[in-house]
């Protein structure tokens, strides 16, 4: 028999103001199963939860309903004090009888019979109420780390320097990203290579770190805690143990002609052999000289062994024989606690050919069509001292030294027409760096800038862009550009300067296009693996805007750097460190608490063993993945039947099964059948409604 | 097939462009496509009257569309993109705002339910590129030509819904379809200068002369156009232009209908190839195939210059 | 229960998501908004938990209409909960609609925890529909005539 405790706060005046806070605890006490009824003028104070104590221990209370203000607010307070009482906190249940009663309607009469109603729902329900308790998951202390640049080495660092294990996983045959391929960075012009291949050098060293390179991630099975992560370690084609890094087989390989990804595809005449390229790269090769590990892979698709069956001289030429052709895709399962994602960005291809989004893109800059015309990472790599050229800045078509250059904003940043809506933050600070930059290796130059507004929002930042302006001569023309178009050797740039309201006709040698940071092709199939959201423009959502930027919607994935959205590198580095504290918080403890408020399948004793009949709709709809199969099985070990299972560590509690289940074999704890149905049954039973 | 047909006053009523009308009705004859002109249209209003009176320029196009679809056409092929850009954007309004077509619908004394919509040229014969390459009696010669669109093809883009805004290729794709060679050059979209050939000649003279240099410059030997205006523009002020660029140019401009119509096989004449102010009977010969002895085409050309 | 149309109160059980309807009446509630008092909001985790018999049973205690309103499409906290109830809901209504029953009976939507504004609105608007639809006597006819049959 149910002894049920309703207590009924006025909260001041907001309550006690409209609802007849009296009349209603009058009504209450006649209700079946209340065997206490109380108004006070503050239950969440300490004698108003002294009132709940006190009476949990006296009248022996199965259930208590508080009548007073949103459970989103005082929920875990009344649970509390019940617990604290010794009465299970999943007993007690709040009636919002202020946000959605005496808050919204101005007739006492009419709110006071609202009110009574909603306790009485409340009332049914904690009758129907279980005692639950608190889920303990275990936690593997070791974090995966996805995504080697800028954000996942800071990432991998942070945590590994808090005492945790680390996997680092990255795509490429060097960790470094992005960063690596840049010159200098704004604001101060440090050498992106100086300040960060330490930093690689760390890690790599890292006895907390497992650095794994040339690897994916496969698969992700499990949850916070215990996830269970497939990586593909791709056939390296070296032997990373025999391997010394002499670089030996990159001197000799005869593939000399594949465009290096490091150097972003550009290429440029040789000065010493105007016949030759600068910016390929070998079959066998490291991204570049700094790279970590400094061992090569083997790229087969470009490799004449593997296409044509013969050469095989870098097995020849290996003083260790660490080549390997027969190396093949392994898969390794780590066991991992939580995941940081830090896949990076690529920078937006804008030339027609290549475009495979629905946009729009914009032919008529002519990107790839004309070789003079490269974007933003490609300068980066023409300014940089590792670059093909050392530095010295040579256009691609001739290798002239380029007088004036032509730099243009959002080529696909903030233009719903052609491209994304969105900015990507970077380029106003970048443009002005390579302004800068090249200002300092051609003193005669001139360059232009096509700009729609400058952000340079930061720290110095815009002491860094005036400078670009009133120190180093860069005209800045507010306006966008039309069209770019070869002329007697030159590049002829059409475009408006709104703040004179003229055409501008500027004839470059060189034009840098800022085009749009854009997410990594696959990242919508990464958020998949991981169960996680992303947005429109495919970059991962973070669980919320403002208050939890480094989380993602699962419990146990955190985002660092641009794989959330365009940023620079003191943001990525903060957002990594956010992350990894994250992670540390997380491994502090050895058990993780989790509300109870999750499914259940039926189970009963044999021969019914559970109503559940094996359709496994559930498993369909279920967003977690958190239904498992469980097959029940006889003394002989023959399979009587298989019914579904939750995993209760995946498992969210939106209930999703529970409503679709046809048999009523799942039900949602906290919510399952009887409490909802009590609910609803105690509609109407006020005269009047 | 049947398509309904618009061929305003630069095809049919004064001289501007017969060219243009005499070479689409006759490539059509051969397409198989029956023109079926929309019954009593009038003016589409443009140059003077959509500058100046917009709802007289709506009223105008909604009674030229609401007679094609009294007359039963689904698509009205309106070769001039003048007219088919001012009958897109009347569509476009109406569609978008109810009272427009009110207003309009008064004024013309005629309902309009929106089934009956233009198309350019262009965008026909690029849906129908499959009909036209199973007509095709000649591949044109592979000539390098450069596709020139012009400013009103693409825009404005939410009413002409088709193509590139800002770098069109459909033209490319059916001249390729020819035989031709389209070449990649930047003043695809570029202004001639329309109608100020004749207030203000001198304004043409330079837009011409940038475009006719910048196709020359991508190695260009033909134009290829698919607007009245373009056409007058390139053809009759091209040695104007050429002065005002300050360079020696000689490129034949032959509308999108006559290259297509050589294709279809038709004779030179039909196709009112001997009206330009360019001389094209070398580049026809060209086209055609037609290897001529050197010294006839010296003679022939003395001829002409006399 | 019959009662007379002249003195008709609707009554409405709402079947509300706890982490955006809900929130977004709980806004309504601390910004003072007023609207009608008609209706009884049943919490859930999920709009993807509401079950269609619940609907039937608020139907049966002599609710005029239920409403089951989730997160914004994209803003489920659960993913993807909210395609599901609507989804089911569609199919719902066309089975309400061919037992006779006026598909304004069932109502689904979307409010943020942002829009209080438009839970307001939203009940308010729903009360004077149902007021003009009058009383569901249809559901009890319903079930008369079910026994009738068997």
């Amino acid at each position: 028999m149910s002894r049920i405790g309703v207590f009924i706060c006025h909260c001041g005046e907001n309550i006690g103001g409209v609802v007849h806070c009296d009349q209603m605890a009058e009504a209450l006490a006649e209700h079946p199963g209340v065997v206490v009824s109380v108004d006070y003028k503050y239950m969440c104070s300490d004698p108003g939860q002294n009132l709940i104590k006190e009476a949990i221990e006296k009248h022996k209370l199965t259930g208590v309903v508080v009548s007073a203000c949103s459970p989103r607010m005082h929920e875990p307070t009344f649970r509390t004090a019940c617990a604290e009482a010794g009465l299970n906190p999943f007993l007690c249940e709040m009636a919002n009888i202020r946000e959605h009663c005496s808050w919204v309607h101005a007739d006492r009469d009419e709110a006071t019979r609202k009110a009574i109603e909603l306790c009485r729902m409340m009332v049914e329900k904690v009758k129907n109420n279980q005692q639950l308790q608190p889920i303990h998951v275990p936690i593997t202390k070791r974090a995966l780390v996805i995504g080697g640049g800028i954000a996942g080495i800071q990432a991998a660092l942070d945590i590994a320097n808090a005492g945790h294990e680390v996997v680092l996983v990255e795509r490429d045959a060097s960790i470094g990203g992005h960063m690596l391929q840049l010159s200098e960075t704004f604001p101060t012009l440090d050498c992106s290579q100086c300040i960060l291949t330490p930093r690689m050098v760390e890690v790599a060293r890292h006895p907390k770190i497992t650095l794994m390179t040339w690897c994916e991630v496969e698969k992700v099975d499990g949850y916070i805690g215990n996830f269970e992560v497939t990586v593909r370690k791709k056939a390296r084609s070296v032997d990373m143990e025999k391997c010394t890094g002499c670089g030996a087989c990159m001197l000799k390989c005869p593939s000399k002609k594949i465009p290096s990804e490091f150097n972003a595809g550009i290429l440029i005449p040789d000065p010493e052999n105007p016949r030759k390229k600068l910016g390929y790269r070998t079959a066998i090769y490291t991204p570049c000289p700094q790279s970590v590990p400094n061992k090569p892979v083997i790229d087969r698709a470009n490799c004449i062994k593997f296409t044509k069956g013969k050469c095989g001289v870098c097995a020849k030429i290996c003083p260790t024989g660490a080549v390997d052709y027969e190396q093949e895709d392994e898969l390794v399962v780590e066991q991992i606690g939580a995941i940081v994602v830090a896949t990076g960005y690529q920078v937006w291809s804008v030339a027609k050919a290549a475009q495979d989004y629905p946009y729009i893109g914009y032919g008529e800059y002519g990107y790839g069509t004309h070789p003079d015309i490269i974007d933003g990472l490609q300068f980066e790599r023409l300014l940089s001292a590792s670059g093909p050229t050392g530095g010295k800045v040579m256009r691609p078509s001739d290798g002239k030294e380029p007088e004036t250059v032509v730099f243009l904003s959002c080529v696909g940043s903030r233009d719903n027409e052609k491209g994304f809506t969105y900015c990507s933050k970077i380029c106003c600070m970048y443009l002005a760096k390579h302004a800068m930059l090249y200002q300092h290796k051609v003193h005669h130059g001139q360059t232009f800038n096509f700009y729609m507004d400058i952000r340079a929002g930061g720290k110095t930042y815009d002491e860094f862009s005036r400078r670009t302006i009133e120190d180093d001569g860069c005209i800045y023309l507010r306006g966008r550009v039309s069209r770019i178009y070869p002329r007697d050797g030159k590049l002829v740039v059409q475009g408006a300067d709104t703040l004179s309201n003229a055409q501008v006709e500027v004839e470059a040698d060189l034009v840098v296009l800022a085009t749009a940071m854009i997410p990594q092709p696959d990242a919508e199939e990464l958020a998949q693996k991981l169960r996680i959201p992303y947005d429109k423009d495919r970059f991962l959502s973070e669980a919320h805007p403002k208050l939890r930027p480094v989380e993602s919607q699962t419990a146990g994935v955190y985002l660092a750097g641009t794989c959330q959205g365009p940023r620079d590198i003191p943001e990525t580095v903060a957002q990594a460190s956010g992350a990894a504290s994250k992670v540390s918080a997380l491994f502090s403890a050895d058990e993780l608490e989790r509300e109870p408020m999750v499914a259940e399948v039926h189970r009963a004793a044999p021969p019914i063993f559970s109503i559940c009949f094996g359709c496994f709709f559930c498993e369909r709809v279920c967003p977690y993945g958190a239904i498992e199969r469980e097959e029940i099985t006889a003394r002989d070990g023959s399979v009587i039947k298989t019914v579904a299972k939750v995993n209760e560590g995946l498992c969210a509690g939106c209930g999703l099964c529970a409503a679709s289940c046809r048999a009523n074999a799942i039900t949602l704890k906290g919510f399952n059948d009887e409490q909802m149905f009590a609910v609803v049954n105690a509609i109407g039973e006020e005269e009047g409604f | 097939m049947e398509l309904g047909y618009y061929p305003g006053c630069a095809l049919k009523a004064h001289a501007t462009s017969l060219e243009f009308g005499a070479s689409t009705e006759a490539a059509f004859e051969v397409l198989g496509v029956e023109l079926k002109e929309v019954p009593d249209w009038n003016c589409c209003g443009a140059s003077a009257g959509h500058m100046t009176n917009s709802a007289l320029t709506r009223a105008l196009n909604i009674r030229n569309l609401a007679l094609g679809e009294a007359a039963g056409m689904d698509e009205i092929l309106a070769p001039c993109p003048l007219c088919a850009k001012e009958l897109a954007v009347a569509r476009h309004e109406v569609r978008e705002d109810a009272e427009l077509l009110r207003a309009a619908e008064d004024a013309c004394e005629m309902a309009y339910k929106g089934t009956a919509k233009p198309v350019s040229l262009i965008e026909f014969l690029h849906r129908n590129l499959d009909l036209v390459k199973g007509k095709l009696t000649t591949q044109l010669a592979a000539v390098n030509v450069a596709c020139y669109y012009g400013c009103l093809h693409t825009r404005p883009p939410e009413a002409m819904g088709f193509d590139d805004v800002e770098n069109p290729t459909t033209m490319d794709e059916v001249c390729t379809a020819l035989g031709l060679v389209p070449v990649e050059w930047s003043h695809k979209t570029e202004c001639c200068g329309a109608g100020f050939t004749m207030s203000k000649a001198s304004i043409v003279n330079r837009l011409t002369g940038r475009i006719l240099s910048a196709a020359t410059a991508a190695g260009a030997e033909a134009v290829v156009v698919s607007c009245p205006m373009c056409h007058a523009n390139l053809d009759m002020r091209q040695r104007e232009a050429a002065a005002d660029a300050g360079q020696d140019i000689d490129l034949p401009i032959f509308y999108l209908s006559q290259v297509l119509g050589l294709a279809l096989g038709i004779e030179p004449d039909t196709l009112s190839l001997h009206t330009h102010f360019v001389d094209t009977s070398d580049m026809v010969g060209r086209l055609r195939g037609e290897e001529e002895e050197p010294e006839v085409r010296g003679q022939r050309s003395k001829v002409r210059s006399q | 229960m019959s009662r007379s149309s002249q003195d008709f109160e609707p009554r409405i059980v709402a079947f509300v998501c706890n982490w955006c309807t809900y929130a977004g009446a709980d806004l309504a509630g601390t910004s003072r908004l007023k609207y009608a008092s008609n209706v009884r909001v049943v919490r859930v985790p999920c709009s993807g938990r509401v079950d269609p018999l619940l609907i039937v049973k608020a139907f049966e205690r002599g609710a005029d209409a239920v409403l089951v309103s989730g997160c914004h499409p994209g803003d489920c906290h659960y993913a993807e909960g909210n395609y599901y109830a609507r989804r089911r809901f569609a199919i719902f209504r066309d089975l309400l609609l061919y037992l006779g029953v006026e598909p304004e009976r069932v109502q689904f939507s979307w409010v943020s925890a942002a829009e209080g504004a438009k839970w307001a609105d939203l009940i308010d608007r729903l009360t004077a529909q149902v007021r003009d639809l009058g009383p569901f006597e249809g559901y009890h006819a319903l079930i008369d005539a079910a026994k009738a049959v068997s």
